[in-house]
């Protein structure tokens, strides 16, 4: 049994409108989550010992995000950013975490921001394309983000016999959740036809199948478990925290109906928050839907399914939130939006809410275990960073 | 019209890297050649693609080059519709894994005049080709 200062709990949540933000600078969009997230904690800026910012960044102008947002929103502690491509949130988590867990700090604020509108569509898309091994996979071969995950699509239709409008099962639900989230970049439902006539980006996926470009900002606040205890009555605790890196070039992989660093990681956050498995052991799931095809293999790779019946479980209504694994209850990246180093803090912050009780109006969750699953890829599981969650009651 | 709520950047940068290749320029040389080559660590015989110099399971160095057979089995594929902006004008294209008999799979494009007909599974052969733009790469084509 870990002591209260050998726990590190969540305090204090912010976070941004998500979607096309050109009203707001970088810096302007990072307030809007470090503002509220404060006010939640009921701390100033001077509490926090040490800050962290996720982010992908090239596609926006400030090469030093960490110091321009510390700056406009009055943190001077140490900082800095972190890159884990899309699940660069976590990695800010991660150290956010560490320097409580170190020894070196008592509060910590995990920031997570994205600026991707400040380019325009083409160069975003050139950009995040360059995401896997750039030298033996862009530079000859144009490869593009749902190109990769694409490659995984077509193998996991061909393996286990489902067609495309099966895949689209996974961005109907996303948008039913992100109809109810005020956060969401696309608050409206989608059907399977609509996701049927959408062009093909890269195929067999098709534009309802893709996450959309956001912008967007998301924070929490860490607190050590013994000072949480002290600013608030319901302190969200990390459990654990699991990661992997798999490797840059695709062809490495150990096949493509499936993540292998997810795999790793959800094996070692489970691990590390003392748990068998996946069982009835939690709540609700933030899984990382950059595509269709990255939620039904984040059901298998997490363990919510066994390999290929994934899908079963979307059309089963099994992931709904009446179902038995409630999976991204806040429309996902898919419909929620996904400012690439934001998604991390984003699941981060959605979970604390439902732990709390305070989801919006029909997406709120039954909180039965007080325990969540937090799944946050970086690129086609590239990086790979799992993290479990408790009400600690 | 203008719009007085963004101001656009002033100031352009081309990025263009340039990126060494001195430990590894047997594969290059061996593509004018007609050859695709992986490395072979001389301890472990393992063989790599991406060609690479040094082999970290052995700590050992200095790999030696090896020429692939070209006989592969498409693993997987994609059409790519929505190209990068330093794509734009080669139209869509097929990215596709290929299982090479080496045992190691190699990314690239597939050059098939019937994209119809490209299955999993299927035989495909990896060649080395000269670019219109006069430089060399590698595509698979069907068997």
């Amino acid at each position: 049994m870990k002591s209260e200062e050998e726990k590190v709990a969540i305090v204090g949540i912010g976070h941004s409108k998500f979607g096309k933000r050109m009203d707001v600078s970088i810096n302007e969009l990072g307030w809007e989550a470090i503002r509220p997230a404060l006010q939640d904690a009921g701390i100033t800026q001077k509490d926090v010992d040490f800050y962290s910012v996720g982010n992908f960044g090239y596609w926006s102008e400030e090469i030093l995000p960490a110091v321009t947002i510390g700056e406009y929103a009055g943190l001077s502690c140490g900082s800095l950013k972190t890159e884990a491509a899309c699940a660069s949130g976590s990695a800010s988590l991660k150290i956010a975490m560490d320097s409580i867990l170190s020894g070196n700090g008592k509060i910590a604020m995990a920031i997570g921001i994205e600026k991707m509108y400040n380019s325009p569509n083409g160069t975003i898309i050139e950009l995040i394309g360059r995401a896997g091994n750039y030298f033996w996979e862009f530079e000859n071969f144009g490869m593009t983000f749902p190109g990769y995950y694409a490659l995984y699509a077509s193998r996991y239709l061909h393996d286990y016999n489902y067609r495309e409008e099966d895949l689209c099962e996974s961005a109907v639900k996303a948008h039913h959740y992100g109809a109810l989230n005020p956060y969401a970049q696309f608050q409206k439902e989608t059907t399977i036809e609509e996701c049927m006539k959408s062009k093909y980006v890269s195929r067999p996926l098709k534009l309802m199948d893709s996450s959309p470009i956001t912008d967007g900002a998301a924070a929490v606040i860490l607190a050590r478990g013994d000072v949480a205890r002290k600013l608030t009555d319901t302190p969200i605790y990390i459990d654990g925290q699991g990661y992997a890196t798999g490797t840059a070039y695709i062809g490495r992989r150990d096949g493509y109906t499936g993540l292998e660093a997810s795999r790793r990681a959800s094996e070692m956050a489970l691990k590390k928050a003392g748990l068998e498995g996946i069982g009835n052991n939690f709540d609700l799931f933030e899984v990382h839907d950059c595509f269709t095809i990255a939620e039904v293999m984040a059901y298998e790779d997490v363990g919510l399914a066994r390999r290929g019946e994934g899908i079963k479980l979307l059309k089963e209504h099994q992931t709904y939130r009446d179902g038995k694994f409630p999976v991204n209850l806040d429309g996902g990246l898919k419909s929620k939006g996904h400012p690439i180093g934001a998604t991390g803090i984003s699941q981060a912050v959605e979970i604390t809410k439902q732990l709390r009780g305070e989801a919006e109006k029909g997406r709120q969750a039954e909180i039965r275990k007080g325990r969540a699953l937090q799944h946050n890829v970086g690129g086609t599981g590239h990086y790979a960073y799992v993290t479990i969650y408790s009400r600690g009651d | 019209m203008p719009d007085d709520t963004v101001i656009e950047d002033r100031r352009v940068l081309d990025l263009r890297y340039r990126m060494p290749i001195s430990k590894i320029s047997n594969f290059f040389s061996g593509l004018e050649k007609g050859k695709v080559s992986g490395t072979k660590c001389r301890r472990c015989g393992r063989v790599y693609f991406p060609p690479q110099s040094d082999c970290p399971d052995c700590m050992e160095g200095n790999l030696e080059s090896v020429d692939f057979d070209g006989e592969a089995t498409l693993e997987t594929f994609t059409v790519v519709e929505i190209t990068p902006t330093s794509f734009v004008g080669e139209g869509s294209y097929v990215v596709a894994v290929g299982l090479l008999k080496e045992g190691v799979r190699v990314l690239s494009w597939l050059n098939s005049a019937d994209r119809g007909s490209i299955r999993i599974g299927m035989k495909i052969r990896l060649k080395a080709v000269k670019k219109n733009e006069g430089y060399y790469s590698y595509e698979f084509f069907p068997y």
